[in-house]
């Protein structure tokens, strides 16, 4: 059962693709106003995870509560409240990135011109103000990361969705990205992130999780970590096996 | 009880059989041409008869592989450069690729050259000269197709230059029911690519046949290289037009504003995704262009009704046209960006709809585009035929989309923006081509009422009860499809996400 102060709360998540679990009974609760870092190897369930709680894969069993409501009863109501950045960054690529934050906007209920001028914001805020006229398709990897961000903060949203929100941006893009996460902690708002950059999640988040085999196996705050001596990489590596380096081959 | 099996099975059971029948004819009738041309007695028929083979093989040769390159079905050995595998040897592949596409002109060549070879009535150099055809034709293949893929690597450059490649596509059609122009008939036969090969096969090997057998060979192979080789050179162009062109057609756009947001920004995306991809825009253009030529000679040649109706008729081709890329595959062009509408707190009714209403401004333009040609062309264009293309492709245009809202959910494919007839949807969109007779039906039946009572209001009527029947069966097929959307959203978004892989630029 999710309380007022969940995010997010999961129980007894499972999901599998043909016959293989991807999510084994997962429960997680997320604290409102939190910077949640979701954390685990590849395979373990991070992304199938977050795309349930997007609404792109139905789950097998369990139950989810996000902001209160429960999903999938609540989902539209619960879309419009979200922000998301999934880790393929799903743009429009004949639309120029102005075209797209507004589109985003106006499909979220904002007005045009509120749209329009949001947009216009965000581009500039990002660094994209100068490629005004350029579509999606001809962006660099970087650029569309940061569209998808704006596009994610257009509606001012109550929690953010973001699967690897960082990869492909460069120092700069990052820097700017994390500051305006931050920010929007600082107002109120949830963060649930995934993210293979270790050193980015512990500087970030005031609450990891790590999953593995589907299942959520360590819960626990970076800071509390650091305070002991040990580090959030140290911890992930115990927690999911560490890679066996004398088993390499002799020539390498 | 035995488990029935799957449709894509029995399509691939019939395809292998196809294949298995059309490999197994060509390989026979290669070996009976190989038998025939070793007998000493076939020499005097087959120098009658090489000219005439040696030109369709030449045809064949060049124009087969050029279709697949234009469809963007080919390998592209750029990927390769990755490797430390020197040009030569890349060019190698390239050779060996272009042999493999028309394998049954390559065996068939082998045959011929054996034939010849066993032939005590030919000189020695008869099945030689086979081989120098064979090069000739690989090289020259190579060459035209790297040009033409240089020439569609440009954004705007490339479309027109498809346009003009499918109305080219149709001169023998034209020259059918035109006659041959007598500048054609006038070549001189030493000047085609096939002349020397043939004389040469014959026995018949004179300076003039040496020359232009090796003429022909040494220009091709060296047009090859260089084509090849530039290709390899060359950065990968893009396919999307030019700023001021993102500008220009704002007030168009501005079309969305008839609709409440979240359906007018839908409506707004769709109109401007569609006029800014490269393959909609081919497909649009060919309905008013390819749409008017292709039937051009039935029209000439048949009767005063057919030239009467030529602008619904048109019109009705176009929409066939434009099934692909409007109608049959509406989330296509979208490929992974399709997961937005399931993000969005949007209903999914209102992204099929919104769809649907670009669909039908598309249509309408389409019409009056296919009427401006034919006013050109000289057909009637009056405003009563022109109420009646647009009324008859109205009513079309509901059952079209009502079974293409059915087909994306049920058939969903990624769709390359650039090339107009790459898809993964084959077999489905001849389905498609096969069930539009049946969607032109109730049209159908109201110019049979025109035909059978003589009378215009018999048409009207007949055509407001296709009309009625369009709308149910729209408002019907939307459910359904709204349905296989909730129900299907992870089979359709792994669908659509589907990468493009190793084929094609």
């Amino acid at each position: 059962m999710g309380t007022v102060e969940a995010a997010i709360s999961i129980r007894g998540l499972s999901k599998s693709y043909t016959g293989r679990p991807a999510v084994n009974g997962l429960n997680l609760t997320v604290p409102r106003g939190s910077f949640f870092g979701f954390l685990g190897p590849n395979g373990a369930g991070k992304t199938t995870t977050i795309r349930i709680l997007m609404g792109l894969a139905q789950p097998d069993a369990g139950e989810i509560e996000v902001l209160g409501l429960p999903l999938p009863a609540h989902a539209t109501e619960i879309k419009s409240r979200i922000g998301l950045v999934p880790d393929e960054t799903l743009l429009f690529d004949q639309l120029t990135g102005g075209e797209f934050l507004e589109f985003t906007g106006r499909m979220y209920g904002l007005a045009r011109s509120v749209a329009r001028e949001r947009s216009r914001e965000l581009l500039h805020l990002f660094g994209l103000g100068e490629e005004d006229r350029k579509l999606i398709g001809e962006y660099s990897k970087g650029m569309r990361k940061r569209v998808a961000m704006a596009a994610a903060l257009i509606h001012r949203p109550e929690l953010f969705l973001m699967d690897e929100p960082f990869e492909g941006v460069d120092a700069v893009g990052a820097r700017l990205m994390k500051d305006i996460l931050l920010d929007q902690v600082r107002r109120g708002a949830t963060i649930f992130l995934t993210s293979h950059v270790l050193e980015v999640v512990e500087r970030l988040c005031d609450r990891v999780a790590i999953i593995h085999h589907g299942r959520v196996v360590t819960e626990a705050s970076p800071a509390g970590l650091l305070d002991s001596g040990g580090t959030l990489e140290e911890l992930f590596v115990n927690t999911v096996g560490a890679a066996p380096a004398a088993g390499a081959p002799g020539w390498l | 009880m035995m488990a029935r099996p799957s449709a894509g099975r029995v399509v691939a059971v019939i395809a292998t059989i196809l294949s298995a029948l059309w490999y197994t004819a060509c390989a026979a009738s290669a070996i009976a041409a190989g038998v025939w041309l070793a007998q000493p007695g076939s020499r005097p028929e087959f120098a009658e008869l090489l000219p005439w083979a040696f030109g369709a093989a030449f045809v064949l040769w060049q124009f087969g592989p050029l279709l697949v390159a234009m469809a963007g079905a080919s390998l592209d050995l750029k990927r390769l450069l990755v490797y430390p595998v020197p040009s030569s040897q890349l060019l190698l592949i390239e050779l060996m690729l272009r042999t493999v596409t028309v394998a049954e002109l390559a065996f068939a060549s082998l045959c011929a050259m054996a034939g010849l070879a066993f032939n005590p009535s030919v000189p020695w150099y008869a099945p030689l000269a086979l081989v120098s055809f064979v090069a000739m034709n690989l090289m020259l293949n190579t060459g035209l197709r790297y040009a033409l893929m240089g020439l569609l690597a440009k954004g705007q450059r490339r479309e027109w230059v498809l346009l003009l490649l499918v109305c080219l596509a149709l001169t023998p059609r034209l020259l059918a029911a035109g006659g041959v122009p007598e500048w054609l008939t006038n070549i001189p036969p030493h000047w085609t690519p096939w002349w020397g090969a043939s004389a040469m096969a014959s026995g018949l090997g004179s300076a003039a046949a040496w020359t232009s057998l090796l003429g022909w060979t040494a220009a091709a192979c060296a047009f090859g290289r260089w084509q090849f080789l530039r290709h390899l050179r060359r950065d990968s162009g893009g396919g999307t037009p030019a700023r001021t062109q993102v500008r220009r057609a704002e007030r168009f756009f501005n079309l969305s504003r008839l609709f409440p947001d979240p359906m007018g920004a839908m409506v707004e995306k769709e109109l401007r995704s569609l006029t800014r991809t490269p393959r909609f825009r081919v497909v649009f253009a060919m309905g008013f262009t390819f749409g008017i030529l292709i039937w051009l000679p039935t029209a000439v040649r048949g009767s005063n009704e057919f030239g009467d109706n030529y602008l619904t008729f048109v019109a009705c081709y176009a929409l066939l046209l434009l099934g692909e890329v409007l109608f049959w595959n509406a989330f296509g062009f979208d490929r992974t960006a399709a997961q937005i509408y399931y993000l969005a707190p949007v209903p999914l009714k209102t992204v099929l709809v919104a769809k649907n209403t670009a669909a039908a401004v598309f249509i309408g333009i389409e019409v009056a585009a296919v009427a401006i040609a034919c006013w050109a062309a000289r057909f009637p264009v009056t405003a009563g035929k022109l109420a009646e293309a647009y009324a008859v492709c109205a009513v079309l245009g509901l059952f079209l989309m009502g079974a293409g809202n059915l087909g994306s959910i049920y058939h969903p494919r990624p769709m390359s923006p650039r090339d107009p007839w790459r898809s993964r949807g084959g077999k489905f969109a001849l389905m498609m081509v096969a069930l539009y007779p049946l969607l032109a039906a109730p049209v159908g039946l109201a110019y049979l009422a025109r035909w059978a009572f003589a009378s215009n209001v018999a048409f009207a009527l007949v055509l407001l009860f296709a009309a009625g029947l369009g709308v149910l069966f729209y408002r019907i097929a939307l459910e359904s499809a709204i349905r296989g959307l909730e129900r299907r959203r992870e089979p359709i978004l792994a669908a659509l996400s589907v990468a493009t892989g190793p084929a094609g630029a």
